[in-house]
């Protein structure tokens, strides 16, 4: 059996290139990694949220910091939500761009883009909404979904309630 | 003997920056000979042919599509293909046509990401992206306009734009509505006209002088410019069948390597795959305005300088999005989604053209639809070779030059191939002696 029921279930809206269109969502929320072991984490979070039905927030599950080109247009604020190295597993960072302390976080990044590198270039090139809001769970290494630790479950609970509260204003 | 003559040198790049993945280059020079190039792939290898063992079929694309982020329907597709020739069955026209479309948006975000974030860079003496948008805010602006055009194409065929899970044996999961592809349509024209504005900007950079008699392979069809099907053509002999492949194509282990590299047979030679080979087997076929403004940015064949891919990535791009645009605007939906058939045992083959050049894979399948054997060759594994006779050839101008700058312009020209690191290890043979 394919692995996903509905293949389409992850496309999120977003601002479309042709100046014409206009962008339904006003927030953008977008979840980085990926489907499997602490990459999960931001996804996870971002499923959370999507089930407490706020309105006006568009969800993105992203694969690499890369795609926030696509999806921070057009909106008045923008949350990112990722997993770095740490050694307070579940400890949630709450953290406003621009903030030096994104630097000093160990994260992954692919064609050398990490969040704070897309989010630099974003700033050169003025796509940046007035708000972004970069949320950040601490994980110990890379482990499997079912080895993740009471720690991290907690902290990644913590962190969707916390972003909904946010975003609920 | 002088002690200049005698002195060793030993130039490392721990980690090439700008590209894809984890590697390094260990460079060894005594006075002025060349006794070492190695381009050191130090990523873990990740075992995905062996992964595939024993899984059914329909989840073959679903993997392979990890094995690379920027380019997953190189995987999926040449991976379906092969399959789809196992079980004897071709796709609805329209399907086919779907496909081409499909990968045209996969070479638009993958050349439009290398050229303005990777590669742009390095002719403006930038050491980064960010550098380089403080310079050229429009340009690099408009490539990521150009870069998300080509990610909504995969989101509406493909359902995401990283790791796509549409598409099916025998055609797609599901078909895209009407309104979704029409609404790409303004896109595409939008597309059409910013990269060849892309290519010209380009067409006004300096490049240095380095010429190589390269042989050039890449797939080629008779009637239009091979992306998703072709014989597998070359500049120095005849064309032959991709079931052909491994009678002149192979993969060797070297110790300095986590990733195979790959030679030609009968003389164990290198090779070169990439938009540059493309360009110089396929240029007749190429679309009206992707070959003016070949012509005009000063790309047509003979090229044979690496550090001129970047035109051919330009020009690609335009034909991709010029090619896509007559697909969107003269499509007909298809009837059907698949093709139905019936599971059979078998082995089967496919090569299709990766953004960053040919790509091949072989399956066996048992009656029951379980992969059994599983090989995938990537581009960048074929050009690890050529990259490193590259560099020895590069050398002999730099030896001169302080350690820095030798360092500088080696890793500038192993950026020229926009390797894939991550795609190249994919595999490693394991064997256990246990006594």
């Amino acid at each position: 059996m394919h692995q996903l029921l509905n293949p389409f279930s992850q496309i999120a809206h977003h601002a479309n290139v042709n100046p014409a269109a206009s962008h339904p969502y006003r927030r953008s929320v977008i979840g980085i990694g990926s489907a499997h072991g602490q990459d999960a984490i931001g996804w996870r979070i971002v499923e959370c949220l999507r089930r407490l039905g706020i309105v006006d927030v568009a969800y993105t599950l992203a694969r690499n910091p890369l795609e926030i080109f696509d999806r921070c247009e057009e909106v008045d604020a923008l949350h990112l939500v990722d997993a770095c190295i740490g050694s307070d597993s579940g400890r949630l960072h709450r953290l406003q761009w621009p903030d030096e302390r994104l630097v000093a976080l160990r994260w992954t990044s692919t064609h050398g883009a990490d969040i704070p590198g897309a989010l630099q270039l974003a700033t050169e090139l003025g796509m940046l909404p007035a708000s972004v809001t970069i949320w950040v769970i601490e994980c110990e290494g890379d482990a499997a979904e079912d080895s993740w630790s009471h720690e991290l479950r907690l902290g990644i609970e913590f962190a969707a309630n916390q972003m909904g509260q946010e975003l609920r204003g | 003997m002088s002690e200049s003559e005698t002195t060793t040198r030993a130039i490392q790049v721990p980690i090439l920056t700008r590209v894809e993945g984890e590697g390094a280059l260990h460079i060894r020079l005594r006075g002025n000979e060349i006794e070492q190039v190695q381009l050191k792939i130090y990523e873990p290898p990740r075992f995905f042919e062996a992964l595939l063992r024993g899984k059914p079929m329909d989840d073959v694309a679903d993997i392979t599509s990890r094995i690379c982020g920027i380019c997953p329907i190189a995987y999926q597709m040449t991976s379906v293909r092969a399959l789809e020739n196992i079980q004897g069955i071709a796709v609805d026209p329209e399907v086919a046509l779907l496909r081409r479309l499909m990968y045209c948006g996969e070479w638009i975000e993958s050349h439009v990401l290398h050229i303005h974030l990777l590669h742009a860079p390095d002719f403006f003496d930038c050491d980064s992206a960010i550098e380089l948008a403080k310079r050229f805010p429009d340009e690099v602006k408009r490539g990521l306009k150009l870069k998300q055009i080509g990610n909504r194409l995969l989101e509406v065929l493909g359902g995401r734009a990283i790791h796509p899970v549409n598409l099916a044996i025998g055609g797609y999961y599901r078909l895209p509505r009407s309104e979704e592809l029409a609404a790409l349509i303004a896109d595409f024209e939008w597309g059409l006209q910013r990269s060849v504005d892309a290519a010209k900007w380009l067409g006004g950079l300096s490049f240095p002088e380095f010429d190589v008699p390269y042989e050039f392979v890449a797939l080629s069809c008779p009637d239009r410019y091979a992306i998703e099907t072709g014989v597998i053509a070359s500049s120095e002999h005849t064309a032959i069948a991709v079931e052909d492949y491994e009678r002149f194509f192979y993969e060797v282990h070297v110790p300095h390597s986590t990733a195979l590299q790959a030679r030609k047979k009968p003389n164990d030679s290198t090779y070169f795959v990439g938009p540059l080979a493309r360009i110089h087997l396929n240029y007749h076929t190429l679309t009206p305005i992707a070959k003016q403004t070949a012509e005009a940015i000063g790309i047509a064949p003979p090229c044979r300088n690496p550090h001129k891919s970047i035109l051919a990535r330009a020009v690609e791009t335009v034909f991709a999005f010029e090619e896509g645009l007559a697909i969107l605007k003269s499509f007909t939906m298809p009837s059907r989604s698949r093709v139905p058939f019936k599971t059979r045992a078998g082995e089967g083959v496919s090569a299709t053209e990766a953004p960053r050049g040919l790509i091949f894979h072989r399956y066996r399948v048992d009656s029951l639809g379980k992969v059994e054997f599983a090989k995938i060759v990537p581009p960048t594994s074929q050009n690890q070779a050529q990259i490193e006779a590259d560099l020895r050839q590069l050398l002999p101008q730099l030896i001169a030059c302080d350690d820095a700058k030798i360092a500088l312009d080696c890793e500038r020209l192993v950026r020229t191939y926009d390797p894939c690191i991550s795609c190249s290890t994919h595999f490693l043979k394991l064997h256990i002696t246990r006594t």
